[in-house]
């Protein structure tokens, strides 16, 4: 935790500002030891997921700080609808992980000042498992997860 | 590969909230799969989402292997107003790219 500079949590809160610096590849080296390659998207753990955000506050979402919705059972693991809201001011980011996936982390939002805390999309689940949202607001990260069950697995085969 | 589709975007707003629907036409290859001959597909996955309005950044989003195929996003946005131009841009792992248009209703 304590390794993690001021200024790299700076720019992982910046969405813009990260993906200029890290088209430049001058960061990716540093990168690779928190995030192995690029944003967390090659984690193959939800710790090392959650390693995007290490040196932030951690926080279980209470009522209305994140809402995950999604079905209790999925037939199909290949499109599966995930929902997430927020009702905490200043959010910055929204991530989706699916902790069962060979690669959990499925999608990072960068949410602007204007737009809502609020985007649905579909996913592809591996099989039975926890989805966990990140809803990063104010330097703090707000996580929480559902359980689902998947009948038939959507990562092909 | 073909051409990529047009992404298909509908934005109508409502009591000063623009709610937005994106329907990106694409693979989404995890390059974990196998074909009917066995052969691993390659990946071949939308990596890079932008949207904007007016040249105002709304949201963007960098995707992993796990978003289904043919992604649809729905999402929700304050200034901006019926008439305004809606963009959306996704780049994929080939370094293929493409833009969209629409108006908010």
């Amino acid at each position: 935790m304590t390794r993690i500079s001021p200024s790299r949590r700076t720019l992982l809160s910046r969405g813009a500002a990260i993906t200029a610096v890290m088209a430049s590849g001058l960061w990716t080296v540093r990168l690779a030891h928190a995030t192995p390659g690029s944003g967390g998207f090659e984690a193959t753990t939800l710790a090392e997921v959650m390693q995007a955000w290490s040196g932030m506050p951690t926080f279980n979402g209470g009522s209305g700080d994140v809402v995950l919705t999604l079905p209790d059972l999925a037939e199909n693991g290949a499109a599966v609808p995930v929902t997430v809201a927020s009702s905490l001011p200043g959010v910055q980011e929204i991530a989706i992980v699916v902790e069962s996936n060979p690669f959990p982390l499925v999608v990072r939002f960068s949410i602007s000042d204007q737009t809502e805390a609020f985007v649905s999309t579909r996913v592809k689940m591996a099989q039975s498992g926890n989805v966990v949202a990140v809803v990063l607001a104010n330097g703090k990260a707000h996580v929480a997860s559902k359980a689902i069950k998947v009948t038939v697995g959507g990562c092909g085969n | 590969m073909a051409a990529a589709e047009p992404i298909r975007i509908r934005a109508r707003a409502r009591n000063g909230v623009v709610e937005a629907t994106l329907l990106m036409p694409h693979p989404m290859e995890t390059g974990m799969r196998t074909d009917a001959t066995g052969g691993l597909v390659a990946a071949h996955y939308i990596t890079d989402l932008h949207i904007a309005v007016a040249g105002r950044t709304v949201m963007s989003a960098k995707l992993g292997i796990a978003v289904s195929q043919d992604p649809l996003l729905q999402f929700r946005f304050r200034g901006a107003a019926v008439g305004d131009t809606i963009s959306v841009t996704w780049t994929d792992s080939r370094g293929d790219r493409r833009s969209d248009e629409a108006l908010i209703a």
